[in-house]
């Protein structure tokens, strides 16, 4: 009768402790067999079973739960070589067999080894090396950058906000090492970016779009950031916003391409929104005509999505597609059903920010002194319009 | 909505104290020099947001807090804080949640507690190199003493957290804490756009930076990914159908006349003479006091810029604790020394007025160095997760050292 050690390996393959290198029975009386096996699917992570495991062992631990470290004087798994902490996961006795389950999937390309000890005689262990993911589906490169935004090529010398949109989920956790912004060709400007420490990054729900945060204290004025670094970008100078193409989607592969970004800064801005500056294109009554507002300066891209509403007479949302264009000076919006032939109106959220954060309640950076720093007090505001 | 009263904090520049008569002012904090103003609007009873802060919470046998028994829905654990009892507070940004957890912890062990390379130790636990673990926060179980660290393992689609502590346990020092099958309830920091049917999808999101229980309230501060606007809620616990949610945007001033608006990426909440004073650190660097007794419907609330950090520097962790009977705020930095101030100097001293003083008195500790975070132990000792020769140091430092 032979023991065996066995590793999650594919559900049907079985790499027995021979197979996978055990370090051998010795004198052990009861030879075990390692078996890895691999996952069947869905919550199941695979399982190592240690095959013909001495009845006496097995029931020393009958009354041990799960999870309970005493198993492991028996069986121990771990990542990488036997040393240090043992891997989660639950164990039981099936019959005279001992069996693991690891906590989590294994990780492609990792090695792992199982170690059986019986009471008595040796210790055998065998290894499974977990298979790279290098099939032709896992292997096709095609996550691009599909936007960055402000995407006009001017920007404010206090921009505030960027956006990169991505065609796929992205990991996220190590964004700062594949965003970098250049000044003037290849000068690498130092800590343009709010990241906390780099412990802060600003995802979508879906990790398609990265909200890239200028370092706020280095645009307020009268703050120490400033006082001692100055403005993340300067008039007059010329920049690149680059994304490296080694940053791994969520599926672990990486970018098509690197991404690059170039821009020219102005002066700063320092108006509030003003929607008595819009100019509103009426659609046509009867027609599913564009409702177009020309906003006379790029506004927040994220923020244009979801902070103007178009509403009828009654207060109601009207249903339809909204497009934003031209470097986000213009907003569009094409109702699903023809325009009536009544006053209907767009509602705008007064925390509409343009590119620096000025929104129509207030400016985004107030001195002493400064003119023009408030806005609207209320919520929403009016921008009414009838259909010709 | 999450409830029948909401106290959405809305500010604006310059004329805040009309716009605060018109739009139903909470409170406003704001000091000389560099300020922080709190208002906002009350949709619902106000007073009754006020009264719970002094409120002492906890789970109540038989009572119903909506809290389950089971396994919570939870994706990604991150930042934490302990309240009453066991209950752990975790806050999930995929989920839009926080997370209230009854960990049955009835360990009552003391002393220092130490681990070399404790990335490295969760790795071999997890199953992965220790490129694939990411230590997001740790918190001190005020009975046990065990220190509870939440860790993403692996990255992109096959991401997983995990909660782990870590005990005194020199053969199994780090043990996971199972979210199955355990008392829990949540409380929502979903601030979904409203209903806009055109919009092409919800991009918006919460990022929370810090929490902190105190007083029967549990205090969330985040950042958005969209408008810059800072979300510094207050929930009460334990979380029910009358949850009562404060949603504060704070706005910080410089000059009096000045006006910035600024989230919040680190606070700690503490008792000051008797009276709980919140501590912040923000976005752009001023560490920033104010008291949360101010915060009454309808009346300003005077903070006070306590200190300026500089540039390239974020305050990672802000924590308090008692040392030789005196009340002390440790501020963690991922640029500069760690800072110690005295609490009742935050309390009573004097405010910065220009940018460029160094505020309150403080001592700077160019040692110990490499912290990333720290938490109170106990009457003696803080715990400090530090980069050393072996990755990430879970280490005990006496108080009388700092």
């Amino acid at each position: 009768m032979t023991t065996h050690v066995a590793f999650f390996a594919a559900c049907v393959v079985v790499f027995s402790a021979t197979a996978c290198g055990a370090s051998g029975d010795g004198s052990s009386t009861i030879p075990a067999t390692i078996t890895f096996r691999d996952a069947m699917g869905g919550v199941d992570y695979g399982r190592v079973d240690v095959s013909a495991v001495p009845h006496q062992a097995l029931e020393a631990l009958r009354d041990a739960a799960p999870t309970d470290p005493g198993w492991h004087t028996l069986l121990a798994v771990h990542v990488g070589d036997t040393t240090g902490l043992p891997m989660l996961g639950s164990y039981e006795a099936v019959g005279d067999t001992l069996r693991f389950r690891p906590r989590f999937a294994p990780m492609a390309g990792a090695t792992y080894v199982a170690r059986y000890t019986p009471g008595s005689g040796n210790a055998i262990a065998a290894t499974w090396t977990v298979p790279s993911d290098s099939g032709p589906a896992t292997t096709v490169v095609t996550t691009v950058v599909t936007a960055v935004y402000p995407s006009g090529d001017v920007v404010p010398m206090n921009l505030l906000r960027m956006y990169i949109e991505f065609s796929a989920p992205m990991t996220t956790g190590g964004a700062w090492d594949h965003v970098r912004l250049y000044a003037d060709g290849d000068s690498l400007v130092s800590e343009p970016f709010f990241t906390a420490g780099e412990t802060v990054e600003l995802w979508d729900p879906d990790k398609r779009r990265l909200t890239v945060l200028f370092d706020p204290g280095r645009i307020k004025r009268d703050l120490r950031p400033r006082e001692e670094e100055g403005l993340p970008l300067r008039t007059g100078h010329r920049y690149r916003l680059v994304v490296s193409a080694d940053w791994p989607d969520a599926a672990g592969r990486p970018l098509k391409q690197s991404h690059e970004k170039r821009f020219r800064v102005a002066g700063m801005d320092r108006s509030l929104v003003r929607v008595a500056d819009w100019k509103v294109s009426a659609p046509r009554a009867g027609t599913l005509d564009s409702l177009v507002i020309s906003l006379q300066e790029p506004l927040d891209r994220a923020l244009l999505d979801r902070m103007l509403v178009v509403r009828d007479g009654r207060g109601q949302s009207v249903a339809g597609t909204v497009t934003v264009s031209m470097g986000e000076t213009r907003w569009t919006f094409t109702p699903r059903a023809p325009w009536p032939a009544s006053t209907a109106f767009v509602d705008v959220d007064t925390e509409l920010e343009d590119l620096a954060g000025n929104n129509l309640q207030a400016l985004f950076d107030v001195a002493p002194g400064d003119t023009g720093a408030t806005g609207r007090a209320t919520a929403s505001v009016r921008v009414p319009f009838t259909p010709r | 909505m999450q409830s029948s009263l909401r106290v959405p904090i809305t500010a604006f520049s310059g004329n805040w104290l009309m716009g605060s008569a018109k739009r139903g002012i909470v409170s406003e904090v704001s000091l000389m020099g560099e300020s922080l103003m709190i208002r906002g609007k009350l949709l619902g009873t106000g007073l009754a947001a006020v009264a719970m802060i002094a409120t002492t919470a906890a789970w109540t046998p038989g009572a119903n807090y909506g809290i389950h028994v089971g396994s919570p829905d939870v994706k990604t654990l991150g930042q934490m804080a302990f309240g009453p009892g066991n209950v752990l507070f975790i806050g999930d940004n995929d989920g839009a949640q926080i997370l209230a957890v009854e960990v049955n912890d009835a360990a009552k062990a003391a002393g220092a507690v130490n681990v070399d390379g404790l990335d490295g130790k969760i790795a071999k636990m997890l199953g992965v190199p220790v490129a694939d673990v990411r230590i997001n926060d740790m918190a001190v179980h005020p009975a046990s003493k065990n220190v509870y660290v939440t860790v993403t393992r692996g990255s992109g689609a096959s991401a997983t957290s995990v909660l782990l502590k870590v005990t005194r346990d020199a053969a199994r020092p780090i043990a996971e804490v199972p979210l199955t099958s355990v008392k829990f309830s949540t409380a929502s920091i979903s601030n979904a756009p409203a209903d806009d049917p055109n919009a092409r999808r919800n991009a918006r999101s919460s990022t929370i930076t810090d929490i902190e229980y105190a007083d029967g309230a549990v205090w969330v501060a985040g950042l958005s990914n969209e408008e810059f606007a800072s979300s510094f809620r207050r929930f009460s616990f334990p979380f029910d159908a009358k949850m009562q949610t404060t949603t504060v945007e704070i706005y910080h001033v410089s000059h009096k006349a000045s006006e910035t608006r600024s989230p919040v990426t680190s606070f700690t909440v503490r008792h000051i003479n008797g009276a709980p004073y919140i501590v912040a650190g923000y976005t752009c660097t001023p560490i920033v006091a104010f008291s949360i007794a101010d915060l009454k419907p309808g009346q300003h609330v005077v903070g006070r810029t306590v200190a300026e950090l500089g540039a390239g520097n974020t305050p990672t962790d802000i924590v308090s604790f008692t040392r030789d009977g005196k009340d002390v705020i440790m501020v963690v930095n991922n640029r500069r020394p760690l800072m110690l101030i005295s609490a009742v100097d935050v309390a009573g001293g004097k405010a910065l007025t220009v940018p460029d003083v160094e505020g309150i008195a403080r001592t700077t500790l160019d040692q110990p160095s490499g912290i990333t975070q720290m938490s109170d132990l106990d009457a003696t000792h803080v715990v400090v997760i530090q980069k050393g020769a072996n990755g990430l140091d879970l280490k005990s430092i006496a108080k009388s050292s700092l």
